[in-house]
């Protein structure tokens, strides 16, 4: 059994988290995508990984036994287990773009199941197109057309985590597991990219690339789990905080092109409070 | 021999928090990272059966059953029990549909379908089928995960890139920079579902490699499964899932009689009488190696010995006996189940129900 917690990732500016080497479709480099709802997610490795160099910035020494030892050579049994587990990041709520509301935030019952499942929240149904917040019309007008809204869900309100700048600003939406992939790429940031020659205006080799981002503003969530007894007794969550030091919340760079501005978040921490 | 009486009582639902481990198999090394035919998923039982070890105590360990994979879909699982199980391979499945249901006819001596023909056409492999529907089936499911290579690159601790080795690299940095993470990701709303002997505490648990998280709950068994489970097996079967028979040492396809260890070369042909069950015919495909560790509970950091490494009949298998076995699988004697420190029906080796005659007159 491990004491359950979560994190809520909110972008405060386009973040890629490549998909592997080699997998890139021709120039056009992707992000990491869910199989099932082809959403974009930060793997956990990706957030352990961050995680871990932070805290050893802060040099509380404290690194190795969180994160486990690393084997050393030669030396038998030199390995410990890491007491802190992470699972990837993904989304709840992704703004998209729409003339006259200007943002929608997009979501489908999977995703917010998963976050409901992480949270602890309690059981509820997730209607498509279900909507809370203000609207300006009953029609939403996307790029591939006109989506019309059902139904107002007050206890979407519960679902949109407390800790998110403007909170209650935006429409909330719920549209079909099947149909978030495609609104969830008109939503993506893209940029093309290139160097040039030093003495001459063309592109240097291998030096022009387009690149795909979650915008700013995505809510994401992950799991995190802490063992419950470590080698020297019980593990508490408040000394995992304290270690971190993340108080309220903690800006945190993901993935990549951070010297060109991407991936700065906002993380926070919450232990599940358990019924 | 001190007989253990297994049961089977509880549903033990598995649902990923994120990724889970598969493994790609044997054939997956430095230099070839696309052979994928030994590939495996999901967990066998054996590995759940190391999370229940490790929160039970002794007396409760010795009692422990676990049998599976099967997999579902949380809600109906939830709702109604209703959960995956492999095909019965005489079934030949095309297109997500039960296109034929082949029957062993004793004078030709060969499997037919329904019209007495030997259908010769390509079917789909390694699908399953709603348990609730164990009698008739008429709906066929794929399974519901797909494999996500990753990789994990090492980066430099001071900045933001791979580790490079090169000349200069001490010896003890020297571990490479990828590493390929074969791990797989199950549809939301979609769960991995075991039968086990004890119920675990509801909660978030370790399951499998990579440190993948998953929460686990347990519910107890319907009266349906339960008469299930307890239905006296006739003359056919089919195993849920795979099954290891045999001596200590060797595999075989079908239950032995395991007395002392004897020397048996695979070249020396023993004697019928030496096998359990006299089968008239087995409708089979290629075994499944069959191996697990045990978990160390005096010192956790340091695991067991590797067991050995056996075959397993694949799940699925069809077996048609000369006579009746009347007897359900819970109530299998165990010295038909090879034994490696404990006996393999404690992983539920070999799990089968009973299918229905299917052969027409005449």
């Amino acid at each position: 059994m491990y004491q359950k917690a979560y994190g809520i990732i909110e972008t405060l500016a386009p973040l890629h988290v490549g998909a592997s080497a080699g997998e890139e479709s021709g120039n056009l480099n992707l992000i990491f995508r869910d199989q099932f709802t082809q959403t974009g997610i930060i793997p956990g490795s990706s957030i352990r990984g961050r995680f871990r160099a932070d805290m050893r910035q802060e040099k509380t020494g404290q690194v190795d036994n969180w994160y486990g030892q690393e084997a050393i050579p030669n030396e038998k049994d030199s390995t410990t287990e890491a007491l802190v587990k992470f699972e990837y990041a993904s989304i709840v709520w992704i703004p998209v773009y729409c003339p006259n509301q200007p943002v929608v935030r997009v979501s489908c019952p999977a995703l917010l199941r998963r976050y409901q499942k992480i949270t602890n929240k309690p059981m509820k149904e997730f209607k498509p197109y279900s909507y809370y917040g203000k609207k300006t019309s009953s029609t939403l007008f996307f790029n591939l057309g006109f989506l019309p809204l059902k139904k107002e869900d007050k206890e979407l309100k519960d679902y949109i985590p407390e800790e998110i700048s403007n909170r209650n600003e935006y429409l909330v939406l719920i549209v079909n597991d099947s149909e978030i992939s495609m609104i969830h790429d008109m939503a993506l940031y893209r940029q093309s990219r290139v160097a040039l020659e030093a003495n001459q205006k063309k592109a240097k080799t291998g030096a022009f690339f387009d690149v795909e981002a979650l915008p700013e503003g995505t809510i994401m969530t992950f799991p995190l789990a802490l063992k419950k007894d470590g080698q020297d007794g019980l593990v508490q969550w408040n000394k995992f905080v304290q270690d971190f030091k993340i108080s309220a919340n903690k800006d945190m760079y993901f993935g990549g092109l951070e010297s060109i501005g991407f991936g700065r978040t906002k993380v926070t921490l919450h232990a599940v409070e358990e019924k | 021999m001190n007989n253990v009486t297994y049961n089977l009582k509880y549903l033990t639902i598995i649902e990923p928090l994120g990724f889970l481990y598969g493994s790609a198999g044997r054939f997956l090394s430095p230099e070839n990272l696309v052979g994928r035919s030994g590939a495996k998923f999901p967990p066998s039982s054996t590995t759940l059966s190391g999370v229940f070890a490790a929160n039970l105590n002794d007396d409760e360990r010795k009692k422990l059953c676990v049998a599976g994979p099967f997999w579902g879909k949380t809600e109906r699982v939830h709702e109604e029990q209703n959960f995956y199980v492999p095909t019965p391979l005489n079934y030949l499945v095309k297109n997500g549909q039960i296109q034929h249901k082949l029957h062993w006819d004793d004078q030709k001596k060969g499997w037919y379908d329904e019209e007495g023909n030997e259908p010769a056409d390509k079917f789909d492999k390694s699908t399953w089928i709603p348990i609730n529907q164990w009698d008739n089936p008429t709906t066929v499911e794929s399974p519901p995960w797909r494999f996500t290579p990753h990789l994990h690159p090492r980066l430099a601790q001071d900045q933001r890139r791979v580790y490079i080795e090169d000349e200069d690299t001490p010896a003890e940095d020297k571990k490479g920079s990828l590493f390929l993470e074969n791990a797989v990701e199950m549809s939301p709303d979609t769960c991995l579902v075991y039968l086990s002997s004890q119920a675990l505490e509801s909660g978030w648990y370790r399951f499998g490699g990579e440190g993948h998280m998953v929460e686990i709950t347990c519910i107890e068994l319907n009266h349906y499964l339960q008469n299930l489970l307890k239905q006296p097996i006739e003359n056919q079967l089919a195993l849920i899932t795979p099954a290891v028979w045999g001596s200590n040492r060797l595999s075989y396809r079908y239950p032995v009689h395991n007395q002392k260890e004897k020397s048996i070369t695979p070249t020396q042909q023993t004697s019928d009488t030496e096998y359990v069950w006299n089968t008239k015919t087995i409708f089979t495909s290629r075994a499944h190696p069959f191996r697990y560790r045990f978990g160390n509970h005096e010192d956790p950091t340091r695991p067991k010995l590797l067991s050995r490494g056996r075959y397993a009949v694949p799940a699925g298998t069809v077996y048609v006996l000369e006579d009746s076995l009347s007897q359900s699988w819970l109530e299998w004697d165990e010295s038909w189940f090879p034994r490696e420190g404990v006996s393999f029906k404690r992983w539920g080796c070999g799990l089968a129900l009973p299918i229905k005659s299917l052969q027409t007159s005449g």
